[in-house]
């Protein structure tokens, strides 16, 4: 990047040089001189005291100055780098401060907040390179800033890339920088293979709006010409009209609800479907990023946001307009100033229903927050109340409750006040409509000169009926559009998501594995900057049994999460008998990877769908099979329904060393040729974990096994154990080899484990 | 079992002094001893009780020890203790709220605070907390936190605001 320096002649500097502004340019000028360009600068949003403002970090090829503009005796803090022996970062609650390490003390340079993180970790780094001697950064890595705010949630906390403004969480859209009329063309575009049913619809509807229109015409002949000239032989003809056109807007009402429904339903089918076979294709990594309720909602409920617009919304709108162009030619056709006057209040009431229905949401979301705090309570103290009773806190959780429901009723009363004020100005804004009707259209028939019947001021008054509706409807119209662009939005945001592992081009054919595994030099992290597993090299032998151990967080799950190819890794690669893993095609990979996880997940349906979820074609003996060889046929058989159980959410409630099992038939079913075993043993009685070691032991036989497990003696069997320790590794060995270190890290593992069973068996 | 693990970490006031570290942070002097620098002090009621049992940290977050009261304290290390934690926990005081926008949940406020203007971004409703005596506390998207020690206190306009977000 050129930035013009100081001197007025580019020079190279870094990337994230921010601009400077003209003001802070000239004082800066002043400070250092001509002689000197500065390299690096950067922009905090908090002074030295403290106090919001625009504070300045700049750094010439000799010193670091910090610019505090109005700052009480620390607007200038003035270093030279050859005095500088590093800079330290401390973090605070909320702020950080950028230190200068001196030989005998520090000085304070930037305060800052944690939206000037990164800015000022990139300027950081720049600044260590013109140090003469640098030393490691203190409190300062790549990648790293801050600790999250909230250590304990994964919440996704995200800026828009646009704007740079914070997306709210719960609609993961930055609602500023949506692009309306894009997204809704891009919306109408699915609408084109069903063009002539909306074509239809919309015909149907006009013919509606039509015949609508004809009825305030006959009630204007009836009251001049039937009763007005006591033409009595033209009654059953205008009651037959008004019969008739009653009986067509009934008819054609009812043709075209059907026709937009089943056009509605269509479309909003072919999304979802469309939506979910996305879905299967993307990768682990997203599923990662994203909440399950976020991603629950974009399948049911944006979808159906989008069906009401795309059916309804849309077609209403136009009736609506047509209708009021309709009614206001008729009108103005009929008499023109007539028409001018009734229709004067109308950008009044259009206005106020705009102003109210914003107003309204505020207060509806205001109602509803107090609402669900009621409930969140009752859903807390409820479950609880054994606690409440033993604690006799009963008094207390009545007055929480009694404040919040005070609370709530509060907010109610406040609503209806806008509602009270609501209906009856806009009642008395239309009743003006009516009244210059009654008043200037009377006295225009009284004066008999304008041509103005009586039958034209009854049409005119059930015009203006007419006309109220679409003016309301219209004046929401902009709220149905920002809804349905923010749902359309976030679905395009999953079907444009492509997914990060990609199937190979050319795969290369791997019809049965042999089962060599080898990590070669692999460097990853679910975050690029930072990485979890460092510069990982082993080879696994063909049918070898692989233990690996570490404490948690040292990146065991992570390694068997690269062997699955849930992730690509970033730096390195992983072969399998010699083929990067990236050249096997997913299904190849897929189905002959086993695995029996941590928390054994089973799918609502029968025992023996879920034994036999890998191969749906499997025999009913070989799922017995399965199971036996699991150690879980004896309890299938005591199920009340055998094999035929419903289990999984809502179905039969198992153990967890029941569903462990099954999974473990699973895998036996699947018969792979790598196994992964994750933690299978952890929190059963000691009974099942014999069975399940058993079946464990069944099912390793014959493939390679890469298995985790935090009891160490589980892992007796494997024929070597890699020890992973901060994604690095650190010892790998056969059990005795490692044992036989006394100051390893497996070694200490293996005590510390033994230490606490002896506390167990004391305890318990 | 050993006894009660927690006392022992409570520091006699009248045994210590707090000194500011000239490296950065604080240093704890035990019995005029220097005992432990580089320290961070953290508050263990930040909200409710800001100015009783501060705990100091060292570099590797490892607790040093425990202050029962800052005011138990003697002036000079009372003084050095509360500059450090107004810095550490810079919690802007809101005087006035010029306007709320909030688009889907998220809203921008112009605030009008004891350390400047400001405006900010709140990202969801349960970042406004209500505390005991009307006081409201919210936490900006950057994680920086803002006070409002009695919301009835502001004027109506803010008041109006604030009530409509809450």
């Amino acid at each position: 990047m050129q930035v013009a320096d100081l001197n007025g002649a580019p020079r190279e500097t870094g990337d994230n040089q921010s601009e400077i502004p003209e003001h802070v340019r000239e004082r800066l000028t002043e400070r250092i001189g001509d002689k000197e360009a500065i390299r690096v600068a950067c922009e905090s949003d908090l002074l030295l005291t403290g106090r919001f403002g625009s504070a300045w970090l700049v750094s010439t090829d000799s010193k670091l100055i910090s610019y505090n503009p109005g700052a009480d005796g620390k607007e200038w803090v003035s270093v030279d780098l050859s005095e500088v022996r590093g800079l330290q970062k401390r973090d605070m609650q909320g702020t950080a401060v950028l230190e200068a390490r001196l030989d005998s003390r520090a000085v304070p340079l930037l305060l800052f907040t944690r939206a000037k993180n990164e800015a000022v970790t990139n300027a950081v780094h720049q600044i260590q390179k013109l140090l003469p001697n640098p030393q490691p950064l203190e409190g300062l890595r790549p990648g790293e800033g801050f600790p999250p705010e909230h250590h304990w949630e994964r919440r996704r906390r995200e800026n828009c890339p646009k704007c740079g403004r914070p997306i709210p969480t719960h609609i993961g859209v930055c609602p500023q920088c949506l692009e309306k009329r894009r997204l809704i063309l891009r919306l109408l575009t699915r609408v084109k293979p069903y063009w002539h049913i909306a074509a239809g619809s919309l015909i149907l509807m006009f013919m509606i709006t039509a015949v609508d229109m004809v009825q305030p015409y006959l009630q204007a002949i009836l009251v001049d010409e039937v009763i007005g000239k006591r033409a009595l032989g033209l009654l059953k003809w205008i009651l037959a009209g008004l019969l008739a056109t009653n009986a067509a807007s009934a008819v054609l009402s009812g043709l075209r609800g059907y026709l937009m429904a089943w056009f509605g339903e269509r479309l909003i089918y072919e999304l979802r479907v469309e939506l979910y076979h996305h879905l299967q294709k993307l990768s682990v990594g997203f599923y990662d990023s994203k909440q399950t309720g976020w991603i629950i909602d974009r399948v049911s409920s944006d979808t159906g946001n989008l069906q009401d617009f795309l059916a309804e919304g849309l077609q209403d709108f136009l009736r609506d307009l047509l209708t009021m162009v309709v009614i206001g030619a008729i009108m103005f056709s009929m008499n023109a100033k007539l028409a001018l006057i009734t229709l004067l209040p109308m950008p009044l009431l259009g206005y106020l229903t705009a102003r109210f229905m914003k107003r309204s949401r505020s207060l509806f979301h205001g109602m509803w927050r107090r609402r669900s705090r009621i409930f969140s309570l009752l859903s807390d103290v409820i479950p609880g109340v054994r606690v409440v009773k033993a604690f006799a806190q009963e008094a207390r959780e009545e007055q929480r409750f009694q404040e919040r429901a005070m609370d709530y009723m509060n907010a109610s009363v406040n609503a209806s006040r806008v509602f009270a004020t609501f209906w009856p100005t806009t009642g008395f804004v239309m009743s003006l409509g009516g009244l210059a009707i009654w008043g200037y259209g009377g006295w225009m028939v009284a004066t008999g000169q304008h041509g103005v019947t009586l039958g034209t001021l009854v049409a005119f008054t059930s015009y203006l009926w007419r006309f109220y509706g679409p003016v309301q409807n219209i004046s929401r119209m902009s709220q149905r559009l920002q809804r349905a662009a923010t749902s359309a939005q976030r679905v395009f945001e999953v079907l444009d998501t492509k997914p990060d592992v990609k199937d190979p081009e050319n795969p290369v054919p791997m019809p049965r594995i042999k089962g060599a595994i080898e990590f070669k030099n692999v460097t990853f992290g679910y975050d690029p900057n930072i990485p979890v597993l460092h510069n990982i090299s082993f080879y696994v032998e063909p049918g070898e049994m692989i233990g690996l151990v570490g404490p948690s967080g040292a990146g065991k799950s992570t390694t068997i999460n690269l062997i699955c190819r849930f992730y690509d890794v970033q730096q390195g690669s992983i072969e399998i008998d010699g083929v990067d893993i990236r050249d096997i095609s997913l299904q190849d990979l897929h189905s002959q990877i086993g695995v029996v996880l941590q928390e054994p997940f089973l799918f609502h349906g029968s025992v023996a769908e879920n034994i036999a979820y890998g191969r749906p074609d499997a025999s009913l003996e070989e799922i017995i099979e399965a199971a036996r060889a699991a150690n879980a046929h004896d309890f299938i058989m005591r199920l009340p329904e055998g094999y035929d159980t419903m289990v999984g959410e809502r179905g039969a409630r198992l153990s967890g060393g029941e569903c462990q099992r099954i999974s473990i038939a699973r895998a036996i079913l699947k018969n792979p040729r790598i196994l992964i075993l994750d933690e299978a043993t952890s929190s059963v009685d000691t009974e099942t974990e014999a069975l399940i070691r058993e079946a464990i032991d069944r099912l390793v036989k014959n493939r390679t096994t890469i298995a985790i497990a935090h009891r160490l003696s589980t892992l007796r069997n494997a024929d070597r154990l890699i020890v992973l320790d901060n994604g690095r590794i650190v010892e790998i060995g056969t059990h005795e080899e490692l044992l036989a270190k006394p100051d390893g890290v497996f070694r200490r593992l293996v005590d510390m484990q033994a230490e606490l069973s002896k506390v167990v068996a004391v305890g318990g | 079992m050993s006894g009660n693990p927690g006392n022992d970490r409570i520091l006699n006031p009248s045994e210590i002094r707090i000194a500011r570290d000239p490296f950065g942070g604080l240093t704890l002097f035990r019995a005029g001893q220097e005992s432990a620098s580089g320290l961070k002090p953290v508050r263990a009621f930040p909200l409710t009780a800001p100015d009783r049992y501060i705990s100091l940290v060292d570099r590797e977050n490892r607790e040093v020890g425990v202050i029962r009261d800052l005011h138990e304290l003697d002036s000079s290390s009372k003084r050095v203790l509360q500059e450090e934690l107004e810095l550490a926990y810079l919690m802007p005081k809101i005087l006035q709220i010029r306007s709320v926008v909030s688009v889907h949940g998220m809203t921008t406020w112009e605030l009008e605070t004891d350390r400047g203007p400001r405006t900010i971004y709140v990202r969801e409703r349960t970042d406004i907390r209500r505390l005991r005596g009307r006081r409201v506390v919210m936490t900006d998207t950057t994680g920086m936190k803002y006070e409002i020690p009695d919301w009835r206190a502001l004027d109506l306009r803010s008041q109006e605001l604030l009530e409509q977000e809450m």
